[in-house]
């Protein structure tokens, strides 16, 4: 009991100015009944010599393993990190975020590593200032860190490869041991489902190697690179995802690699919870083609068509009319027939293709979405009006004119 | 003279409130410092082999592990809240100021020292006028919501750590000092204030979940939950040196939990919510968020309560955090 009051006693403050009149009355009549001083606390940020070191140092509570589902998530961060590495435009000044003295400088973004070749995926915005300056194949265009087992980070040049400003995708090349490279391991994104488990990993604002969890959000979005191309089919996520994040791998909770963060929906600039990557469906179609031609090869047919306008005054009203035929090409072999003057100096009209394999064709974009929808090598049916004919034509595809 | 401030709310405070409420009597007015109160429960998909009825299982039992985790940790994180009486010119009674909630903090150890933010009362802190008060609201059993004094024991601008003390008020004092000893029984110290449980942040993993509790008017719980990010990340202090080894996390901080705890699966303080990341001061969370690691709280803090400030030689971290953790290739 008296340790209670001696304690209580001591927990009055003087420095309290503002208490009443009456309060101060009260602890007098305390003292004066009790007989013990009022010692007064000392002044502000004086310590509490009321107790010791020992006293007030807590133990260390001791945890078990973790839980199952955690482990997991641990787990898939540690064996992944490593495939993730820091890209630093080098055409960009650095931009330190002075904070006191803290500089925390600001990597442009991720990248992901591809193969044991030293293959780097990362966005094109990304390398897109170096690639704006038209820096060729085979220059260095880009600083990318990759994470070593000792905690050190390395740094090579990294050179360009490829890009593809349509699909924000870039590939470049490091020179680095097969020992240090990690390559991702590749999933599927057509089996997504939305509420599946997502985790992101990248560099926001210069923090290296961060871990962000999320859902899968949505499927199927489109999304308005920084490129200015709106790409289809993107993979909405709710993890945080941050400028740095760019290049970065979405991983499903098997540790595969399901798409690439591209961008996010904000009113700040950071994370609003609204994420976007591209498929990595998408991407694998794409890096391949990258990484051997240097650029995306557009499946189609070494044809011109005629352009709506000119279309219209040779009253075609449907399809896409031919207006010319290179050639050599497979689409000469095929029998495609141009337009070309007669003897008499008129016009005669060339085919007018009417569908691809059954996918019927208003105009000419739809001609060449339909065509780039398949790769170089295939063979596609043409549905053809020659003349008040109409006939199928059977045709290989190779790289479009354009 | 300073009268026991007890509210008894309508609705049952121990249960975890998920989102702000403002119970009607209670005619405080606060300003919101953006306080979010987001309850992100982690689903874990399936993976592939396991049965559905071990995933149902580890599901429901990861719920209810969360909802142990708060019941169990809610009385130890305390609101702190800024009483100006400035404001009220004809003011006798403590409570007729403005009170402001602030942050967060949390209950150290038995003796009443309660860990917060020093960027949570720094205000205060060097406020002169003699004008302005620290408020710690915690629940008490049965649920009571009970606002005390606090006294500043001790502050470190360049860790952004700073402790109170808290005084039971006198009235308050006495009626348990007469009860006890009418009744002859023995008050309990500890049977208002409860520890928090402290753990260590030398042994996190990234991908680990990660719970950030606030309390900002003391009697609701801001509850975000998230992943531990990163790892030995360096923040800015108050006083422009860094801050090393903190914890970094997609769990939102804001206004409203810093200074409060944030804790691993086991509901171990692994850390001290002080910072989140933004852009042009938007003030809006990132999900970049840190926390001040445990290990470098557990250090400074007693030196704090002892002495009233530390030296702020870097031998405390290099003997604590040690060389920054690294993971070895699997």
């Amino acid at each position: 009991m008296r340790a209670l009051a001696a304690r209580a006693a001591c927990e009055n403050a003087s420095h309290c100015h503002a208490r009443a009149v009456n309060s101060r009355r009260a602890v007098g009549a305390g003292m004066l009944i009790f007989g013990f001083s009022l010692p007064t606390l000392p002044a502000l940020a004086l310590g509490d010599s009321t107790v010791t070191l020992e006293d007030v140092t807590p133990p260390v509570a001791p945890r078990g393993d973790l839980p199952p589902s955690e482990e997991r998530i641990a787990k898939l961060f540690e064996n992944n990190t490593f495939s993730v590495v820091n890209v630093f435009d080098t055409t960009l000044k650095p931009e330190l975020n002075l904070t006191g003295s803290v500089e925390v400088p600001e990597g442009n973004g991720t990248g992901i590593v591809w193969d044991k070749d030293g293959h780097i995926v990362t966005n094109y915005h990304v390398i897109g200032s170096a690639l704006s300056k038209g820096l060729g194949k085979k220059k260095p265009v880009a600083r990318v860190s990759l994470l070593v087992e000792d905690g050190v980070q390395k740094t090579f040049q990294a050179t360009l490869v490829g890009a593809d400003k349509t699909k924000d995708l870039a590939v470049l090349k490091i020179d680095a041991p097969e020992a240090l490279l990690h390559p991702i391991s590749v999933g599927k994104s057509s089996n997504l489902k939305v509420g599946q488990r997502c985790l992101a990993i990248g560099n926001p604002f210069g923090f290296d190697h961060t871990l962000t969890v999320g859902v899968v959000s949505g499927l199927n979005r489109d999304i308005n690179s920084q490129t200015g191309v709106i790409i289809g089919g993107g993979i909405q996520t709710d993890a945080a995802i941050n400028p740095g994040n760019s290049g970065g791998p979405l991983l499903n909770s098997e540790g595969k690699l399901i798409g690439i963060n591209a961008a996010i929906f904000t009113r700040t600039g950071t994370s609003a919870g609204i994420g976007f990557a591209i498929p990595v469906d998408a991407v694998s179609r794409v890096v391949p083609q990258l990484i051997k031609y240097g650029k995306i090869m557009h499946a189609g047919l070494k044809i011109q068509v005629a352009p709506d306008i000119v279309a219209k005054q040779l009253n075609v009203k449907k399809g896409s009319l031919v207006l010319s035929v290179l050639p050599s090409s497979t689409a000469a072999k095929a029998g495609l027939v141009a337009t070309r003057r007669g003897i008499a100096g008129n016009i005669l009209l060339g085919d007018v293709i009417l569908a691809v394999d059954n996918l019927s064709i208003k105009n000419p974009p739809e001609l060449a979405k339909a065509l780039d929808d398949h790769e170089i090598g295939d063979r596609v049916v043409l549905k053809v009006q020659r003349d008040d004919k109409v006939f199928d034509i059977h045709v290989e595809l190779e790289e479009s004119l354009n | 003279m300073g009268h026991l401030s007890v509210t008894v709310l309508a609705q049952q405070p121990s249960k975890v409130a998920m989102l702000p409420t403002k119970s009607g009597f209670v005619a405080r007015r606060s300003l919101l410092m953006g306080s979010l109160a987001m309850l992100q429960v982690a689903n874990p998909r399936r993976a592939l082999g396991r049965n559905a009825r071990d995933n149902h299982d580890e599901d429901l039992e990861f719920e209810m592990r969360t909802m142990q985790l708060f019941e169990s940790t809610t009385r130890s994180v305390v609101a702190i809240q800024d009483l100006d009486l400035s404001s009220n010119v004809a003011a006798v009674d403590m409570d007729d100021g403005e009170i402001q909630g602030i942050g967060s903090g949390f209950v150290w150890d038995r003796f009443g020292h309660i860990v917060t933010n020093y960027h949570v009362i720094s205000k205060i802190a060097k406020d002169t006028s003699g004008k302005k008060q620290i408020k710690v609201v915690l629940l008490g059993l049965n649920g009571d919501v009970d606002s005390y004094n606090a006294a500043i024991i001790g502050l470190d601008a360049s860790r952004d750590l700073a402790v109170l003390k808290v005084q039971e008020n006198l009235f308050r004092w006495l009626f348990t000092f007469f009860f006890s000893l009418v009744f002859k029984i023995e008050v309990p110290e500890s049977s208002v204030l409860r520890p928090a449980v402290i753990g260590s942040s030398k042994d996190l993993r990234v991908g680990q979940n990660c719970y950030a509790i606030g309390n900002p008017y003391g009697y609701e719980h801001i509850l975000t939950t998230g992943v531990v990010s990163g790892l030995c990340r360096q923040i800015p202090s108050p006083s422009g040196k860094p801050i090393f080894g903190a914890i970094q996390t997609d769990a939102s901080i804001n206004a409203g939990n810093s200074g409060g705890p944030l804790l691993d699966s086991f509901g171990r303080v692994i850390g001290i919510n002080t910072a989140t990341f933004t852009r042009r001061g938007s003030g809006t969370s990132s999900g970049v968020n840190f926390a001040v690691a445990i290990d470098l709280v557990r250090q400074v803090v007693p030196h704090l309560i002892v002495e009233g400030a530390v030296s702020s030689s870097r031998s405390v971290e290099r003997g604590v955090l040690g060389p920054p953790r690294y993971l070895s290739l699997p």
